[in-house]
């Protein structure tokens, strides 16, 4: 089914305030699952097993743990450690406020997250942060193939978030619960934590998302609606349906009847 | 009262004079009272329309001998082409309800982007007369529903029946043929987001345009189904509607809370909305030449204003007795223009302003401001400032704690000084029932609910923010930066990164207790309304209100014709004007 934005964000944000998510949490996952549906990036794959524990899942807390003066570690402890979609739907916008907070003391900061499947939990956030004038990028395994490492990058000044996804060679592989993220505030510290970090090169890569893509995707959806699978809609519409209050004779009279 | 340097920036160079205290503006008393201006959406839509000379045709008209069917009109302008359909059906009588909850209607309709194919009207047949229960694409800009107003409808085509117009005194009692009672737009049920209609639609591309336009098109609907109807009871005596009487029908509305709730999730917008009002009211005092011409102008505004709120016939006591009041102080205000002998002694209107705002009710107050817009043609350049607004909040993460505390001293001051320690404080609150979702209030202590509250209510937000950041930073291994107390009290995330946002914001924030038990939803409605342009407020609690728009504006036989805005508050007779 085709759905707006407005609609999905709107149903959203009522779906997790009647799972009981605190407001700032869930207009801020609202934001980001609807924005990155826009852009074609499948991020309800799996929200909709996660949805179901949610509930449970908003007990979980973060914490950070300094490594270094550039670096800490940042665990999402609790009952999180499943599906991306609830790190993402949780903690995707705090986790990224945590790690520019640590940045504008730094310069920079190099934040390596546990129990965190997938990057693409912060591309909305990095997004955010490029819009702020900064630098960051952000990678981990894939799940299910430590082999291949998603890459997302957000340069200042930048139309949109950049997604490359490459093979690694030599037989390697990466913890696929580990997320390593990098805001900074220049471009030439971007570029020095990008040659330490990076472990690609133009040979393998085996997938782009380029900004222009990305632009497109979101016009697409804007112009012709998101597209959106009809039974995770009606979930959300269920789970909406937590927030809302019985009707009776005296609720009637409370809206001027 | 101190303000930031970035409100100071906002405020300062380009207006002539200063712009009021958000402390004074944003009242929720005085908001309550603000009228109509020369900013207003409808005034902006009229002002495109006849300037741009939008193109209205009917392209499609089924109507039968009942007047029931269907009706596409066609609009084009600038290269665009838009297409209104609606659907005209028998209603009971005892069906006819003003409320959301209501399930049918006289006619439902759709304003949509385009020529609408036969299947897309097919499609929307099956939809549009559901409203909430269809479900549209993104070609639909706005979704819509009215009926007819039982006291006018049927007396004005039997007049016309009988070949004779209707007499304008009784159409002053109520100003209208149908009315709205849900206007839709922005993405709901899958209609086309606002942000298409920005990018795409440039005719709607200001704010409620495409909503506004919706309802002047129902106007339009009104008289040719009227006029229609005429012709088929009497063939041979039915006339056509003169164009002053077309003019002076406006579309009735009816409101309710649903509207409130928008004014609170958008203060971004409505601090925008608010500061273009304040701009234009400090050159409109400060910077508008004070000449006899304008001054004798400002007296036939202000006749004109008296005659419309003596025409204007409420049944509601204390409505009746704001309009009287209002009257007669205008009235008053005119002797002391002779008085003050404007424009001899005055080289700006700032001593009208002060001898207004030291004499007369705050509802007064308001109107001459509005007249006061209307004299300065300046005033419409301040149109253009009305989008673009960013309505996304920021947290600033970094920011120390120490000056989180600062800022909600500084910027929430008049939220912190309510106690909301009594049972007064805490009487309302506010929900979305299950009924359409409708957004309603409910008494706390004496209904259920209240753990399913919307977060409306700010000033309480901001007051359990405070006294938990407090709270924290006693502590011996506290937070020192906001990221780190989101993280301890994840709740709190979403007052911060709103009053970090509005922070940078003149105005936006109500500052009122939206659940205390004097709190007047009515006020609300109004201040949003008076953006919109309505005009002949007429309540029917405290929690809804019904209203009238597009009354004198231009009808689609004016477009073409020499157009001078000068259409508000219209009267039934001229010659009654009071002098």
């Amino acid at each position: 089914m085709k759905v707006s934005r407005n609609e999905l964000t709107s149903l959203i944000k009522q779906a997790l305030e009647g799972c009981g998510l605190a407001q700032g949490n869930y207009e801020s996952a609202a934001a980001a699952m609807v924005w990155a549906q826009m852009l074609e990036l499948s991020p309800f794959t799996d929200v909709d097993i996660s949805l179901q524990q949610c509930a449970d899942m908003r007990q979980a807390q973060i914490q950070l743990t300094p490594t270094s003066e550039q670096a800490c570690e940042i665990k999402l402890v609790g009952q999180v450690g499943g599906a991306r979609g609830v790190t993402a739907l949780l903690w995707g916008q705090s986790v990224s406020d945590l790690i520019e907070a640590q940045m504008l003391h730094n310069g920079v900061c190099v934040a390596t997250i546990c129990n965190v499947r997938d990057p693409l939990l912060g591309v909305k956030p990095m997004q955010d942060a490029q819009a702020k004038g900064l630098w960051c990028f952000a990678y981990g395994a894939n799940p299910g193939c430590p082999d291949i490492i998603t890459h997302v990058r957000a340069q200042a000044n930048q139309p949109a978030t950049e997604i490359i996804q490459y093979q690694l060679l030599g037989g390697d592989t990466m913890s696929t619960t580990e997320l390593t993220v990098v805001y900074t505030q220049s471009e030439a510290e971007y570029r020095r934590q990008l040659g330490l970090h990076d472990h690609a090169n133009i040979e393998n890569v085996i997938e782009q998302i380029t900004p222009q893509q990305m632009q497109t995707n979101y016009d697409g959806s804007l112009s012709e609606g998101i597209e959106f699978p009809e039974p995770l809609f009606q979930r959300l519409t269920h789970l909406a349906a937590n927030v809302l209050v019985e009707s009776s004779a005296q609720s009637r009279r409370g809206a001027g009847a | 009262m101190v303000l930031s340097e970035a409100i100071a920036e906002q405020r300062a160079p380009q207006s002539p004079g200063p712009l009021r205290d958000p402390a004074l503006v944003m009242d929720i008393k005085r908001l309550g009272s603000f009228h109509a201006t020369r900013l207003s959406f409808m005034r902006f839509l009229m002002r495109r329309l006849m300037g741009e000379q939008w193109q209205i045709s009917t392209a499609r008209n089924e109507l039968d001998e009942e007047g029931y069917g269907t009706v596409v009109y066609r609009m084009q302008a600038n290269g665009n082409v838009y297409n209104w359909v609606a659907f005209s059906q028998y209603l009971p009588d005892e069906l006819r309800n003003d409320r959301v909850i209501a399930e049918q209607w006289d006619v439902t309709m759709a304003l949509c982007a385009g020529d609408v194919s036969d299947a897309e009207l097919a499609d929307l047949r099956r939809n549009v007369p559901k409203q909430e229960g269809g479900r549209y694409n993104s070609k639909v800009l706005v979704l819509s529903r009215g009926n007819k107003s039982s006291r006018n409808f049927a007396y004005v085509v039997d007049c016309l029946a009988a070949g004779r117009q209707p007499d304008m005194q009784k159409l002053a009692d109520v100003g209208y043929l149908y009315r709205t009672t849900a206007v839709y737009g922005s993405g709901k049920f899958g209609m086309a987001d606002w942000e298409k209609v920005l990018r795409h639609c440039s005719e709607f591309a200001h704010p409620f345009s495409a909503e506004m336009f919706n309802c002047y098109m129902l106007r339009h609907f009104s008289v040719q189904q009227a006029e229609h109807l005429a012709s088929i009871k009497s063939p041979d005596s039915a006339v056509a509607m003169d164009v002053h009487v077309q003019r002076f029908l406006g579309i009735g509305n009816a409101t309710g809370l649903g509207m409130a709730p928008y004014l609170i999730r958008h203060p971004k917008l409505i601090s925008r909305w608010v500061l273009q009002r304040e701009k234009a009211i400090a050159h409109a005092v400060y910077a508008n030449a004070v000449t006899p011409d304008n001054e004798a102008r400002l007296r036939t505004l202000l006749a004109q204003a008296i005659q419309h709120v003596r025409e204007t016939n409420v049944p509601d006591q204390a409505q009746r007795f704001c309009n009287d009041i209002l009257a007669r102080e205008m009235q008053a205000l005119l002797l002391w223009l002779r008085s003050a002998n404007y424009p001899a002694n005055e080289s700006s209107w700032a001593a009208l302003v002060e001898y207004v705002n030291q004499h007369y009710s705050v509802e007064t107050q308001e109107m001459i401001n509005s007249l006061l817009i209307e004299l300065d043609d300046h005033s419409c350049q301040a149109e253009a400032q009305y989008t673009g607004v960013d309505e996304s909040y920021h947290l600033q993460p970094a920011m120390l704690l120490t000056q989180l505390q600062k800022l909600i001293e500084q910027h929430y001051d008049w939220a912190l000084s309510i106690d909301f320690d009594t049972e007064a404080a805490n009487h309302f609150f506010w929900y979305r029932s299950e009924e359409k979702m409708e957004p309603r209030l409910g008494e706390r202590f004496n209904e259920p609910g209240a753990d399913r509250e919307m977060p409306l209510t700010v000033a309480r937000q901001v007051r359990h923010c405070y006294d938990q950041l407090l709270s924290c930073m006693a502590e011996a291994d506290a937070p020192q930066t906001v990221a780190e107390l989101v993280i301890d009290v994840p709740e709190l995330g979403g007052i911060i990164k709103r009053m970090q946002s509005m922070a940078q914001e003149c105005y936006g924030e109500i500052r009122a207790n939206l659940a205390d038990k004097n709190m007047l939803p009515l006020d609300l409605l109004r201040c949003k309304l008076s953006f919109f342009g309505v005009g002949k407020f007429d309540p029917k609690s405290s929690l809804w209100v019904r209203n009238t728009m597009f009354q004198g504006a231009p009808v689609a036989a004016d477009i073409g014709q020499p157009f001078s805005d000068d259409w508000f508050f219209p009267v039934a007779a001229a010659d009654d004007r009071a002098a």
